[in-house]
């Protein structure tokens, strides 16, 4: 069968996961599209928008980029230029440190990458930088693109002049402390690592598909109606433009990944794209092209061409897997092993068995390529005919790949019930986003529901008993420590609902882009509030059913220990601001408490008299 | 190998003078950090009872002090099998209360028997159950309450002054201090932080925490102890630290400065202080070691190795590292004896008139001997005399002195065997968690933290400190790099790191007084 070539594809293999690609990949993109002719992918990056508003307004500020690798600051630095007028030829020549004038008369300096201006030239940079950032209406503003240990490691080796001083040290706080701007300073820090991923996803896959490169495909017999021929990537394509909900899945997935502080950056993410729509572990390079797709339909193995499994990366090789980290991301997930019995059962049985057949017919049969595809069908009939030779049933290993199509297709109306997200580790990763992370986004206040199944987890780490107690935060230690892992003296209480100035909420902070656990002990004293990622979240809630804490996981466990150190702390502070006095006859009175069959501790007071 | 001057020591009854010249009098295997700890705030709260506190006011090693004995709380605690069997074997309280000091007036120990009357007891906890609660709660958390150490040698937490008492060897009604686990190391910490130059400091962040009366636990503990008798306390003194002045002892205050400065909550600073207390114990060991011993020219170093399940390299130089460690102090008593020998006055002694009488004064006088406690000498030939005198001295250190090194190093988590066949450094998470705190405020980047713990500790990490230190290069100094990865991911897991980008982490304390959301 001739397929038709379109140098699209071969262009699109560039963003995919090839080797080559590690080291040259801005270097090679921009020579292809010069041979090609064609647009490279591009796609508005919010900042963008920003930045050039700053650098167009009367008092611009200088900027500083910092990211991983892969984040587009590059990229960013050009449209700002671009923006501003900045000359094309002295853009594209090989200088280092590019200087245009603004509207305005001021000068922009901009650095596209620090680590290409050697040591010395950085120094002054740097020093200049640090000048212009202390002063109220700088002359000079500088747009400065750099890595976060790049730009540490040379701001360590400033002078020590105290203005330069003082902005460095400045600059290393906004950093760690994840600020972009302080009010001291006529300057702004954007880390690229900190994006809004569902809307820098949308808008990158919205550029993929919708690029006119794939219009060179029309014509091609592969994209016509004979399902024999038909070219899978082709038929990948479609399904991503088609399917809304594959589309949502992945967003959730890599928003729970940038949650969990697994930055992917969109270099990252393109790969993920690009090996969806092009994966097959039996290619070259195990992406495929339009000369390989012929091989690939006439050896009946288009099967293995499923998106739903190339996102996990699944066609590359373990190792390559670990290597690239945005499939290593996504394969912490367990899609594909993680499953439950409703969902196993429906696979294995359900185009024989009578009361699942209405669930497989609605869910997998109707999928030919991907879902019951002629293998799948075939070791379906040998497992359920029992004609297995020696061995794995080859109906096993046919699983995982139904179960990350599964986890991409099952529709919301189905969810629930058949426990969609028990087809990964985090079994409360939807909930967590549409229960907490969205509303809180939206500025909506989490269910009361959520919270105190929360507080229960935590009491029962706090207190090393399964207390069911849900509405009242018990702080317990031992006598010698307040990490103790079974303590039986209760320190305090918290109530979780507003009550005297006490309440336990979660919140949204919009600098750090992150959802905290917030104690509060009275208005003006909240314990520092403990980051609840994805996990973290995760932990509690399988505590609070019943998982054993130091078993589930020891790190989680160590970490929320150590937040019991702080609680304490902070019920130190409210003790001594409201000056509790011990009693005058000298009596010391000590709260021990015992938990009783229905989980709820019932303090006990014991008393020495002097 | 040049010591630094030593002062002069007086009185010290023991067969010769080798490590106690060298390290001070004296330092002890089965004194463990935690115990020294003990001792040494028995005795600031003995000398700040004084209004003495970390000063030597009549002048170098004159440490004297007065140490309690509390046997009445000590019974309660420790030497106290029957409550169970009371509580079950008699129905009231008021029962209860009547056979339990029934019976503690036959078995209590230490306490002439005219005083053991425990009836205040009754007075102040009437409920004899709640009394089971009280004295479980204090056992929970003593220090050495699990071990099979003997009754009077099991102390409770350092709640405050009214907790701390001398270590005691107990028969019937009588009771003496044998030295067996508080051997005077606390002495040695107390005259070092005296001469760190950071007394006042460090005193005035003790007071509300071990020196704080008026701690509830505090109290609890005086509450169990008679209101109108006490024990006569016990009169001590004959410490001696040899060094007036080493920048070890204002590193140690350092580091005790900088956790106490941290503000944990109740006493969770505790396990730190012991830690690092063992830690700059086990380095004054060796540093002193390294002025009498041949190999000791290149500085005390330890390669740590983050433990790995197969073993590596580093885990090779980290086991070499650890037996080189271990022998010198052995190597050091060689050293100083050979310099002794070797000494004008011996050497004169041997050329001179009745050479064997007149090496023997000589030695004696070298080394303090008391030629009575050395037991049965043989010869009559200086050179075997003295071989004797070596033997002896060998066999002694080998007996206590040359355990401390595996000792202090496995109790503060520095020295372990896990998944090797041997002992080597790898460093505990609770040792690691200390090693934070004491040296990281707010933030610190990895490589500068790794680059601290070498300058201040000796230890290597990674593979810049082993590029210095062991002049390692190629494969080596990759398996050094992983060992550094290892250790970010250990603190990672502990909640101690935060990794910005490809090349940049930060070790964060967020116990760090203005660091209070970043975990």
């Amino acid at each position: 069968m001739d397929y038709k070539i379109n140098e699209w594809v071969s262009f699109l293999r560039r963003y995919g996961p090839i080797p080559q690609n590690d080291n040259m990949y801005d270097e090679s993109i921009r020579r292809l599209t010069k041979k090609l002719k064609i647009q490279p992918l591009s796609f508005e990056v919010p900042l963008r928008s920003q930045l050039i508003e700053n650098f167009t307004s009367a008092s611009p500020v200088s900027v500083i980029l910092t990211g991983t690798a892969g984040d587009g600051k590059t990229h960013l630095c050009s449209q700002v230029w671009e923006a501003v007028g900045g000359e094309p030829a002295e853009w594209l020549s090989d200088s280092k440190v590019r200087r245009t004038k603004l509207k305005g008369g001021r000068r922009l300096i901009v650095v596209k990458d620090l680590s290409e201006v050697s040591i010395g030239r950085e120094r002054k940079f740097l020093a200049d930088l640090c000048e212009s950032a202390s002063a109220k209406d700088p002359k000079d503003v500088f747009l400065i693109a750099a890595n976060d240990g790049q730009l540490i490691a040379a701001l360590k080796e400033l002078g020590s002049g105290k203005k330069e001083r003082k902005v460095a040290d400045a600059i290393e706080r906004m950093l760690v402390d994840g600020t972009d701007s302080r009010k001291d300073l006529s300057l702004r820090l954007h880390n690229l690592s900190r994006t809004d991923v569902p809307e820098l996803f949308s808008k990158m896959l919205d550029a993929l598909l919708s690029h006119p490169g794939w219009k060179g495909c029309a014509g091609c017999p592969g994209t016509g109606d004979d399902s024999s021929v038909r070219c899978p990537i082709w038929h990948n394509y479609q399904t991503l433009v088609r399917e809304q909900l594959l589309r949502r899945r992945l967003s959730d997935l890599l928003t729970l990944c940038e949650l969990n502080d697994l930055h992917l950056a969109i270099r990252q993410i393109l790969i993920v794209l690009t090996n969806a729509i092009l994966g097959h572990p039996d290619v070259d390079d195990r992406l495929m092209s339009c000369e390989s797709v012929d091989q690939v339909v006439s050896s009946g193995a288009a099967a293995k061409a499923s998106p739903y499994r190339n996102v996990f990366g699944m066609n590359l090789t373990r190792r390559r897997r670990e290597d690239l980290a945005a499939f290593d991301a996504l394969s912490r997930f367990g899609i594909g092993n993680e499953t439950n019995n409703a969902v196993d059962n429906i696979l294995i049985y359900g185009s024989d068995d009578p009361q699942l057949a209405p669930y497989f017919d609605e869910l997998v049969r109707p999928d030919a390529a991907y879902g019951f595809h002629r293998d799948f069908a075939t070791a379906q009939k040998a497992y359920l005919e029992s004609d297995v030779g020696g061995g794995a049933p080859p109906l096993l290993a046919e699983l995982p790949s139904q179960r990350q199509r599964l986890f991409f297709t099952l529709p919301d109306s189905r969810a629930t019930l058949l426990g969609l997200w028990e087809l990964s580790l985090f079994r409360y990763g939807g909930e967590y986003l549409s229960e907490v992370y969205r509303p809180l986004l939206d500025r909506k206040p989490v269910k009361r529901a959520i919270v105190y199944r929360l507080v229960r987890g935590l009491n029962r780490i706090f207190t090393g008993f399964l207390v069911k107690d849900d509405r009242t935060l018990y702080v317990a230690s031992s006598n010698s420590h307040s990490q103790s892992r079974i303590s039986r003296l209760l320190t305090d209480t918290i109530s979780v609902d507003p009550k005297k100035g006490e309440q336990i909420n979660l919140e949204y902070d919009p600098a750090m882009k992150r959802v905290f656990l917030k104690v509060y002990l009275s208005p003006d004293i909240v314990v520092p509030p403990l980051p609840l990622h994805p996990v973290r979240y995760e932990f509690l809630s399988r505590v609070a059913e019943g998982a054993l804490p130091s078993s589930f996981s020891r790190e989680c466990y160590e970490d929320f220990l150590a937040f019991k150190s702080h609680v304490h702390k902070a019920i130190e502070v409210r003790r001594k601001k409201e000056g509790s006095v011990p009693s005058s006859d000298g009596t010391v009175t000590l709260t021990l408490f015992d938990v009783g069959a229905d989980g709820f501790p019932r303090p006990r007071p014991l008393e020495v008299q002097a | 190998m040049s010591a630094p001057n030593r002062l002069a020591s007086q009185g010290i009854e023991s067969a010769l003078l080798l490590e106690e010249a060298i390290w001070g009098h004296r330092l002890y295997d089965e004194q463990t950090p935690w115990l020294t700890l003990l001792e040494f705030f028995m005795i600031l709260a003995a000398e700040e009872e004084a209004g003495r506190a970390f000063t030597e006011p009549k002048g170098p090693n004159t440490l004297e002090y007065k140490a309690c004995r509390r046997l009445h709380l000590r019974n309660i605690l420790f030497n106290n099998p029957w409550l169970d069997l009371v509580r079950h074997e008699h129905g009231t309280s008021e029962d209860q209360w009547r056979r339990w000091l029934e019976i503690m007036r036959k078995e209590s120990a230490g306490i002439p028997m005219l005083h053991r009357d425990f009836s205040y007891l009754q007075k102040r906890i009437p409920n004899f159950a709640d009394f089971c609660d009280l004295v479980q709660l204090f056992c929970g958390s003593a220090i050495e309450g699990e071990s099979n150490k003997r009754w009077s040698s099991k102390f409770p937490f350092p709640f405050g002054p009214d907790c701390l008492f001398e270590d005691l060897r107990v028969t019937g009604e009588k009771a003496s201090n044998d030295r067996r686990f508080f051997a005077r190391t606390g002495e040695l910490l107390y005259l070092m932080l005296c001469r760190s130059g950071r007394g006042a400091d460090l005193c005035a962040r003790l007071q509300g925490l071990v020196l704080n009366r008026e701690a509830p636990w505090n109290r609890l503990a005086k509450l169990l102890q008679p209101p109108d008798y006490e024990d006569p306390r016990t009169p001590t003194s004959g410490a001696y630290l040899p060094y007036e002045k080493l920048p070890d002892y204002a590193e140690l205050a350092d580091d005790w400065v900088r956790l106490l400065d941290l503000k944990m909550p109740g006493y969770d600073v505790l396990p730190h202080l012991a830690n690092v207390t063992g830690l700059h114990l086990l380095l004054y060991v060796l540093r002193r070691a390294c002025d009498w011993a041949k190999s000791g020219r290149k500085g005390v170093t330890f390669v740590l190795e983050i433990v790995n399940p197969t073993p590596t390299m580093v885990r090779q130089a980290s086991i070499e590292q650890y037996e080189h460690n271990l022998y010198l102090p052995r190597e050091a008593i060689d050293g100083y004896l050979k310099v002794v020998w070797e000494s004008p006055a011996v050497q004169s002694a041997l050329r001179g008139q009745a050479p064997f009488h007149a090496t023997k004064t000589a030695l004696e006088n070298a080394l303090n001997i008391n030629w009575g406690k050395m037991g049965e000498q043989a010869s009559s030939e200086p050179k075997k005399l003295f071989e004797e005198v070596v033997r002896f001295a060998q066999k002694r250190h080998r007996q206590h002195f040359a355990n401390i090194h595996r000792e202090y190093g496995r109790e503060i988590g520095l020295i372990s065997r896990r998944g090797a066949r041997r002992p080597r450094y790898a460093p505990s998470d609770a040792f690691l968690r200390s090693l934070v705190f004491a040296n990281v405020a707010g933030h610190m980047e990895l490589n500068e933290f790794l680059e601290r713990l070498y300058l201040r500790y000796g230890f290597v990490v990674g593979d810049a400190q082993a590029k210095e230190a062991l002049r390692a290069s190629g494969a080596d100094r990759k398996a050094f790099r992983q060992n550094a990865m290892r250790l970010e991911a250990r603190l990672r897991a502990l909640g101690l790191i935060r990794r910005l980008s490809d090349d940049c982490a930060y070790v964060l304390n967020s116990y760090s007084p203005d660091r209070g959301a970043e975990r």
